[in-house]
């Protein structure tokens, strides 16, 4: 059974203008609610704080970081 | 979750000049058998032209160890085993990539046998190293010559190198064992190697220009009952391109030297990047993550690799797979809880 979010992710994530629109919302929680229940689906805040989560900008720290990983230097 | 999520989001960077369409299909094709937690790296041959891509996986957790394990035969299945035990005798491997060769069509929903290669402590002794790790990596003791060789390339190490990885090479037929270096400069990797094998000093001296300047040197040879004449020199630099003209000076050397075509130089330096839901949603694996996670894309490093009567050949290792922490992968801390070092 998949939950709430995976389904509304399934319903937009083909269509770059809905996406655009929630993407503008999810730092405002209740407006964002309220969008989604427009779109048939109810979410929760947990729910639109983890898209917001998601909204992340990766810095070329982080990515440099990322690319030392475990590989590079030796411990 | 599979290897393959991640290279469904990289499906737009998977195409020419650095990926054929047959060779994206192999990829494919094997990562859906591979777990998707761990971090993958392609490495792509620099050459003008096609050629196979092959894969490898990094695993740093007992819960990842234990899986893969399952399916895989001895002595690899083995190997993995013992090490996701903790406090047993192969607790200090730090980390274990698994390569798996893709010159050939891999078969169907079966975990070819890979290339093991264990990732060591800085402060690792040569005895554990000797008479522990590389006849678990091979599943029968090691002979005394084999062993004699390698402590012989051990205790030549300059003082600030160490040994970083060690091959089992089984899955290539082969009972030779990789030893790979880090710590060296480029100045003395030739007498180190004149001290072993002046075969294998002849054929590094062509590439060894090309290095100059680059950091992370590594240096890797093969040791059977001898050293074996192939030699590979690879390095990197601590950021990536974007921040690092270095590496656009390194890669031009390699097209100038024949070893890299410009397209494929150009489409390196354009790996580096990241995707998330919001960057690739319709390719995001949404049934697994939600639009959690991160998936990044590196560059590695460099590679060349020389042999006796052939033309030296560059390959770049390209990393893919979720970042730490971002809810998509393996977490460190559980690694560390599991091979506390």
């Amino acid at each position: 059974m998949r939950d709430e979010l995976t389904r509304f992710l399934e319903g937009v994530r083909s269509d770059p203008h809905r996406l655009a629109e929630l993407r503008a919302l999810i730092d405002d929680p209740d407006a964002a609610i309220h969008w989604v229940s427009n779109q048939g689906f109810h979410l929760t805040p947990e729910d639109i704080a983890e898209l917001l989560d998601s909204d992340r900008e990766l810095s070329d720290d982080d990515l440099d970081q990322a690319a030392g990983g475990d590989g590079w230097p030796p411990a | 979750m599979t290897c393959d999520d991640w290279l469904a989001v990289l499906e737009p960077r998977l195409t020419r000049p650095l990926f054929d369409p047959e060779n994206a299909r192999r990829l494919r094709r094997l990562a859906r058998i591979l777990p998707g937690e761990c971090r993958g790296t392609l490495e792509v041959r620099l050459a003008p032209g096609a050629a196979p891509v092959d894969l490898s996986l990094q695993i740093r957790t007992a819960h990842e160890a234990r899986a893969l394990a399952e399916r895989l035969s001895s002595p690899i299945g083995e190997f993995l085993s013992c090490w996701s035990e903790p406090g047993g005798p192969l607790a200090p491997i730090r980390s274990i990539w698994l390569e798996f060769d893709l010159d050939r069509e891999p078969a169907e929903n079966t975990v070819p046998v890979p290339v093991v290669c264990a990732k060591l402590p800085r402060d690792v002794g040569s005895g554990w190293v000797l008479e522990t790790l590389i006849p678990s990596l091979q599943g029968h003791p090691t002979s005394e010559g084999q062993s004699g060789v390698m402590r012989s390339c051990l205790d030549a190490l300059p003082a600030a190198a160490s040994l970083l990885y060690v091959f089992g090479l089984q899955a290539r037929g082969s009972d030779a064992v990789r030893l790979e270096i880090f710590g060296m400069e480029t100045a003395e990797i030739r007498p180190y190697l004149q001290s072993l094998s002046p075969e294998a000093t002849l054929v590094v001296e062509e590439v060894l220009p090309l290095f100059e300047g680059v950091e992370r040197l590594h240096l890797s040879f093969d040791v059977a009952d001898t050293i074996q004449p192939r030699i590979g020199l690879e390095g990197s630099f601590p950021r990536q391109p974007a921040r690092e003209p270095r590496w656009g000076a390194f890669f031009e050397r390699l097209v100038q030297k024949g070893l890299c075509s410009p397209s494929k130089r150009d489409a390196v330096l354009a790996w580096p990047g990241y995707d998330t839901f919001w960057t690739a949603p319709e390719r995001w694996p949404v049934a697994e993550l939600r639009s959690r996670g991160v998936c990044i894309r590196t560059l590695s490093h460099v590679k060349t690799v020389c042999q006796p009567g052939r033309e030296p050949e560059a390959k770049v290792y390209l990393v893919f797979g979720p970042l730490d922490g971002s809810g998509a992968g393996a977490s460190p801390t559980a690694s560390a809880s599991a091979f506390s070092t």
